[in-house]
């Protein structure tokens, strides 16, 4: 009881960060050239070169790292999965020969019990499990700076303010910054000729808040002619949405962007069609497959983005294709948190060369930091370690250098993406904050042959 | 004459349209043995209820040693110098007798001050501790002292809700029947304790009982009430000479 | 004109589901004298199980409700009367309520163990086409899920009418709620009548635990403690007596919380508080101002509501010479333990040390007012976080030193701690726990939002403490230095409270309170202020708890207001009913139990026995669930050993030792004797 009734209140927390921390560049001293090829980092070491090496959790055939998820968590969030990612990369590197003649090993899992005790956690796993590196998917990241005190190279699913100024922590993104006006939603608005928006939040959590803020922000931007006619940031978790939807219906909303989790958003929709209200949602976290398939129906023409480059995109990008070969081999129930999974080992492997033969945990965080384009053969928006470990909220200077997302519509029940030209599943923006909105935005693809 | 200790005047009290006390006055002088008889039902209870503040009275006053005790919450009349037992006996579960009467001599000082008990002086003091063994002597209770009371017999048990009303040091005893459930080997023992406690102590008792031996072998005045009015009044012998008395108590033989 | 009838109509459907907990309430009040707050957790069981037949196992809806609510629901209430609550009968209510709690925290956990919760999103109702819509008038519109919670609870309520007038059953179940040793010799068995009744409240319960989900689209526990105060207030209003009130009250809170909810303005924050708030509100000021709650209705059984005398702690019954032999044992095993802490073992150990002690010092608070005042309090974690919330606001804001900033905090808790035991006082037991109980849960979801109080669930910033040339500030991992100044700290803290305790006990305050204990009116007869000593007992309480909770915060130096969720403080209770509200010995077992056993023993020491006793066994962990599951049943025997099961152990297995002694002295003396015969 005590433990489920937590679960729910500390989930609204986590999702809604990496929902809303698309807006992550705003770089106007950058312009993205189209020469670069982000992604292939370059290393000169022999990788199955064996040296002794004396840092923990390397033995002679081993380099054993521990992984701590919000496993037990009953509401929302399929942590677990984000495992079944770093395991899968760890398999296809070790079918390879492994690195540095020793073998990736995961030695310990440790639940933080709905990411409430991340620091308890942290502590225990820094004291006992002798890991050389540590991967977490937590909902809370309260752990960071005994983290970072310990050195400890830390590979994140990055959802949390904490992450910032830590050069230890590596997430999927750079630090984020969760009041950031984007450019994506108001174009889609302007796009698909929507004037009317609805935004709704959670009131009890901050970083809830800060994303419909962030939001409201991005329409009066950019858009001036769209209005926000209908603005609820107090919701309280799993609340009773009839009078938000009644308020709506009659201000006339067409499109409505909330920063709550999949499960609201499907009483949103509920409530939407019980009342006969016509709008089109921007959908938080919903690229999951098992999600769709459930209720397709419901959400015909809703659209959402995606944390890496979709399956749907035509051509797959050969990182994909690699990903789920792996997948499909090994049989596991592959949820968007795998694929986390896969890039923050992927990450780590990449520090790891970027060490060299004699490597040691603060040479694996030096080389990372020394990279300005890992974009995980890109799977994802190209991230620069020299300046994206710093908060980006009030320095611009060290945001990324692009803004870009991949969108995708559910149309005949399917992921679709839309918006972006075959083999470029980006769509960028200027992410100048001064910047207007494009008629239409320019693809990209950061994969390293420049396709997919 | 001297002031009366306890004087009830005119007290009335009625529950949802039966009036169970009609008109009431009595008084107990300091020192003196006083009974209350009647019937079951005849208001005794209710009376004693009022005096001790855990009814409010629809009309009268009660003075006890000059104090008006109209407004006075129970607790205060305890402090005042009302003792009290009960019919249905009401102990403190889980504690030994000599624990009943620790607490009771820490109750008359006054309220426990918490910053005594959080400085570690909240233990008995050796004046508490002598005084709880007179008590103790008094009743013939220092062998079952340090018994948990559930052990205690009926008999023991009354004589100890008598000590512990010993032990706030009243000037007036109210004891509710304190001979029901006795044998009469322990009711002859207890009437022998009251006696003891009213020379030696010069405590005044108010006491209410359907034991009329008890009650003649002890009081110098009765107060007769029925069906909430006092009936009669006066010394003992003359009450119990009474006829409406007898009439009241239906042919019992007194 | 729109606005009001849809807020009615949607009033209605959640009303409907109030009402039929409500109703269940009563119907087992009246019937066993339990107030069984665990009816939450029963309807719980049944949505669980039609959510698992109905959507994933993709079952009819006929033999899914039949499964869920015509089958299972009953049987768990007639399993929970044979086995638990008939023996009950005679306990006293609060021991009563202690039980039903130890079940609420339990069977949720249990049904974790064979229900998948995550997800359990989208659920279809117990109507086909559940989402189809009707308009009856233009603007208004009602889902046939809506129509199926409003038929169902009507239907009951015709279905209760008809069984109490008409039918025999009816009529046995009213004689057994008057006076179940009357009908006992008028040859009805009263037991019979009792299962049936529970088995029939049941049933309401899980038909109420299948219907709401519908109207949240998903199975999950929080929605059923929401329905469960809900219920409460509407029961409460009934006063535990009038079914049809408990019904009336049930819908009528339903409309309300609507009505509030269309007519409040959107978008502001104190509306978005109160709304959610709304039942833990109507059932604090029903608490307070429903007159008729100042003596315990129903049962008037003679036997029941006496207090079983408190046992005699392990200390009372051992000779001087075991006393000296468990003081020489604890000694030599905490010296152990602080050695190893200290020297051995790794930082971990140090970690869970230092919160051990924390979690002890909250938990003396639990000995303090149930152990010592003999009421429960379900706010101590409120306490505990009011602590925490103001100690770290002083400290940062106000640049207050951060111990002065805890001793402040915790006088504040003090001051809300006696003020809820003024206002509460004239409730006595339950309603006083459920006083406290509403009012924990309305600061949990009003006031902590604010961000002078909790500042919403986010980490909140708090600091160690610096003393004179002291400073407590956190090691930095991997140095040489550790975390042992706070360790002292906490020690040095919970060794004043645990003194300060005894003291009370032995001292005026406890014995005060043991008399309360034992009879209020012969306490009062003795010149005992009533009101006074629990008042101070409360708000000692509540200062050993804002104390325990400031050092918390400050310890983790980041903290958030889900350390100190009411929930939380449910769960608090009963695990230090279950290891010793007595005595401050227990309050440390119940911290050691609370912080190693999902830490410890379940993850690591459980798995370790299994796979070394069982060859090729290999199991990594134990779901953290059976902590629950574990202090839950615990609390179960709260009637039976109201100071603990470790204590009474403890008591049993001194009483052998003693008795050992005994023996062997007497026979020495014996043999003395005759030698010198």
């Amino acid at each position: 009881m005590v433990a489920r009734r937590l679960a729910v209140v500390a989930l609204v927390g986590g999702l809604f960060a990496a929902a809303c921390g698309n807006s992550g560049g705003t770089d106007k001293t950058t312009t993205p050239t189209d020469s670069t090829v982000p992604g292939a980092t370059t290393t000169t070491a022999d990788l199955s070169v064996h040296l002794d090496v004396d840092a923990p959790g390397v033995t002679d055939t081993e380099i054993q790292v521990a992984v701590i998820t919000s496993k037990t968590n009953p509401i929302g969030g399929k942590y677990e999965q984000f495992i079944d990612g770093i395991e899968l990369f760890f398999d296809k590197i070790n079918s390879e020969g492994g690195i540095y003649g020793r073998k990736l090993v995961i030695t310990t899992e440790r639940d933080d019990i709905i990411g409430l005790k991340n620091a308890e956690e942290v502590r225990a796993s820094l004291s006992e499990d002798n890991a050389f590196a540590t991967f977490l998917a937590t909902l809370e990241l309260s752990g960071a700076s005994l983290l970072a005190e310990a050195g400890m190279p830390t590979f994140t699913w990055n959802i949390n303010p904490q992450m910032a100024g830590n050069d230890n922590i590596f997430g999927s993104i750079g630090a984020i910054c969760f009041v950031c006006t984007g450019h994506f939603l108001p174009w889609v608005a302007d796009y698909e000729g929507y004037s009317k928006v609805g935004i709704l939040a959670y009131g009890i959590s901050p970083s809830s808040v800060l994303c419909a803020e962030g939001t409201k922000k991005s329409y009066e931007a950019h858009t001036p002619d769209i209005d926000v006619v209908f603005y609820d940031d107090t919701l309280e978790f799993g609340a009773d949405l009839s009078a938000q939807v009644a308020e709506m219906k009659s201000a006339g909303v067409e499109l409505i962007s909330s920063c709550m989790d999949t499960n609201e958003v499907f009483k949103l929709q509920t409530e939407l069609k019980k009342q006969g209200l016509d709008a089109v949602q921007y959908l938080p976290n919903a690229y999951d497959h098992e999600f769709l398939a459930d209720n397709a129906e419901l959400f015909e023409g809703a659209f959402l983005v995606s944390q890496y480059v979709p399956w749907e995109q035509s051509p797959q990008s050969p990182a994909t294709v690699e990903y789920l070969k792996w997948v499909e081999s090994s049989g596991v129930n592959a949820v968007e948190l795998t694929q986390v999974g896969w890039i923050a080992a992927r990450q780590f492997y990449e520090g790891l060369k970027l060490a060299g033969p004699q490597f040691s945990q603060q040479g694996v965080i030096d080389g990372l930091n020394k990279v300005t384009d890992f974009s995980a053969d890109g799977l994802i928006v190209p991230i620069d370690w020299t300046k994206q470990h710093k908060d980006p909220t009030n320095d611009p200077s060290v945001r990324g250098e692009f803004e870009c997302v991949t969108a995708l519509k559910i149309t005949g029940g399917k992921f679709v993406p839309a918006y972006n030209e075959p083999g470029k599943p980006w769509i960028c923006f200027d992410p100048a904050d001064e910047a207007p909105i494009p008629d239409f935005p320019s693809s990209r693809s950061f994969a390293p042959g420049g396709e997919g | 004459m001297r002031d009366p200790l306890l004087k009830v005047t005119s007290i009335t009290k009625t529950f949802s349209g039966i009036t169970a006390l009609d008109d009431v006055t009595l008084d107990v002088s300091p020192g003196e043995v006083v009974g209350l008889v009647g019937p079951n039902g005849a208001g005794k209870t209710t009376l004693f209820n009022c005096l001790l503040g855990q009814l409010k009275p629809d009309r009268g006053t009660v003075m006890f040693a000059g104090h008006d005790l109209t407004r006075v919450a129970p607790h205060l009349r305890a402090r005042l110098g009302i003792g009290r037992t009960f019919q249905r006996m009401e102990l403190f579960s889980g504690m030994t007798p000599w624990e009943h009467f620790l607490v009771a001599g820490r109750a008359r000082r006054g309220d426990g001050r918490l910053w005594k008990d959080l400085l570690g002086m909240g233990r008995p003091s050796k004046e508490e501790r002598a005084s709880a063994s007179d008590v103790l002597e008094l009743l013939g209770l220092t062998a079952d002292a340090r018994r948990p009371i559930e052990a205690l017999s009926l008999g023991r048990g009354r004589l100890v809700e008598l000590g512990r009303a010993l032990m706030i040091e009243p000037k007036l005893l109210l004891l509710d029947e304190p001979s029901s459930g006795l044998d009469h080997a322990e009711t002859a023992e207890l009437a022998e304790v009251l006696r003891n406690v009213n020379v030696e102590r010069s405590t005044a008792i108010l006491l209410v009982e359907h034991d009329v031996p008890m009650v003649r072998s002890l009081v110098s005045r009765v107060f007769v009430l029925d069906f909430g009015t006092l009936i009669a009044s006066g010394t003992t012998e003359s009450v119990f000479a009474n006829n409406a008395v007898q009439r009241a108590y239906l042919g019992t033989n007194v | 004109m729109e606005k009001f009838l849809s807020a009615l109509i949607e009033g209605m459907s959640f009303g409907g589901v109030y009402a039929l907990v409500a109703v269940g309430l009563v119907l087992a009040y009246k019937t066993s004298g339990v107030f069984n707050i665990a009816f939450g957790a029963q309807a719980f069981v049944s949505g669980a199980i039609y959510y698992q037949l109905h959507n994933r196992s993709e079952w009819p809806i006929i033999p899914a409700f039949l499964l869920a609510v015509v089958v299972a629901a009953p049987l768990v209430g007639a399993a929970l009367d044979r086995m638990l609550f008939r023996h009950l009968r005679t306990a006293p209510p609060l021991s009563r309520l202690v039980v039903a709690l130890g079940l609420l925290v339990a069977i949720p956990e249990v049904v974790g163990l064979f229900f998948k919760v995550t997800q359990a999103t989208q659920y279809k109702g117990i109507v086909p086409g559940g989402e189809i819509v009707y308009r009856p008038l233009s603007g208004v519109a009602i889902t046939r899920d809506d129509l199926s919670i409003i038929l169902s609870a009507a239907l009951v309520a015709i279905g209760l009418t008809i069984l109490f007038r008409y039918t025999s059953l009816g009529l046995r179940m009213r004689a057994v709620v008057e006076s179940p040793r009357l009908t006992e010799l008028n040859g009805i068995r009263s037991d019979i009548v009792g299962t049936t009744a529970w088995m029939l409240s049941s049933f309401v319960a899980g038909l109420a635990g299948v219907l709401l989900p519908t109207v949240f689209q998903q199975v999950s526990v929080i929605n059923y403690t929401t329905l469960l105060t809900a219920a409460i207030a509407a029961a409460v209003l009934a006063s535990l007596t009038s079914i049809p009130i408990a019904f009336a009250g049930g819908i009528g809170l339903g409309i309300l919380q609507q009505f509030v909810s269309r007519y409040l303005p959107t978008g502001n924050v104190f509306a978005s508080n109160v709304k959610p708030s709304l039942p833990f509100i109507v059932l604090f000021v029903v608490l307070l101002f429903k007159r008729s709650l100042s003596y315990e209705q129903g049962l008037k059984d003679p036997l029941a509501g006496v207090d079983p005398p408190p046992p005699v702690p392990a200390s009372a019954v051992r000779s001087r010479e075991l006393t000296i032999g468990t003081r020489i044992f604890g000694f030599v095993v905490g010296t152990w333990w602080f050695y190893s802490v200290l020297f051995l073992w790794n930082d971990i150990w140090l970690d869970r040390t230092i919160r051990i002690l924390i979690y002890a010092i909250i938990f003396c608070s639990i000995v303090v007012i149930t152990g010592m005042a003999g009421q429960i309090s379900f706010a101590q974690a409120t306490f505990a976080g009011m602590g925490a919330f103001f100690s770290a606001q002083i400290a940062t804001k106000q640049g207050v030193s951060v111990i002065a900033a805890i001793f402040i905090a915790s006088a504040v808790a003090a001051v809300v701690g006696a003020l809820i035991g003024l206002i509460a006082l004239r409730r006595r037991g339950i309603f006083l726990a459920l006083a406290t109980y509403a009012f924990a849960l309305f600061f949990d979801n009003t006031m902590v939002r604010y961000d002078w109080v909790g500042g919403g669930i986010f980490a909140i910033e708090s600091q160690r403490p610096v003393v004179g040339p002291v400073d407590f500030a956190r090691p930095v991992p991997g140095s040489t230095t550790r975390d042992t100044a706070f360790l002292v700290l906490v020690l040095v803290v919970l060794t004043l409270v645990g003194i300060a305790i005894i003291w009370m006990r032995n001292g005026t305050t406890g014995r005060f309170l043991d008399a309360l204990r034992g009879s209020e009116t012969a306490a009062a007869s003795i010149g005992i202020n009533a009101t006074k000593a629990r008042i101070i007992a409360f708000a000692v309480s509540a200062f050993i708890a804002g104390l325990g909770g400031g050092l918390l915060a400050s310890y983790k130096i980041q903290f958030s207001s889900l350390d100190y969720k009411a929930e939380l403080g449910l769960f608090w209770v009963v695990i230090v009913v279950t290891l010793g509200p007595r005595t401050v010995e227990g309050a440390i077992q119940a911290a050691a139990g609370f912080v190693l056993f999902q830490e410890w023993v379940l993850p690591t020491a459980i798995p370790w026995l299994y796979n070394h006793a069982l060859p090729f066994a290999d199991i990594t962990a134990i779901s953290i669930g059976w902590q629950q599951i574990f202090f839950g049943l615990g609390a179960v025997t709260y009637a039976k050993h109201p100071e603990g099961i470790l204590e009474s152990n403890k008591t049993a297995s001194l009483t052998r030792v003693q008795g050992l002694i005994d023996r062997f002295k007497s026979r020495r003396d014996s043999e003395i004797e005759t030698a010198s015969v």
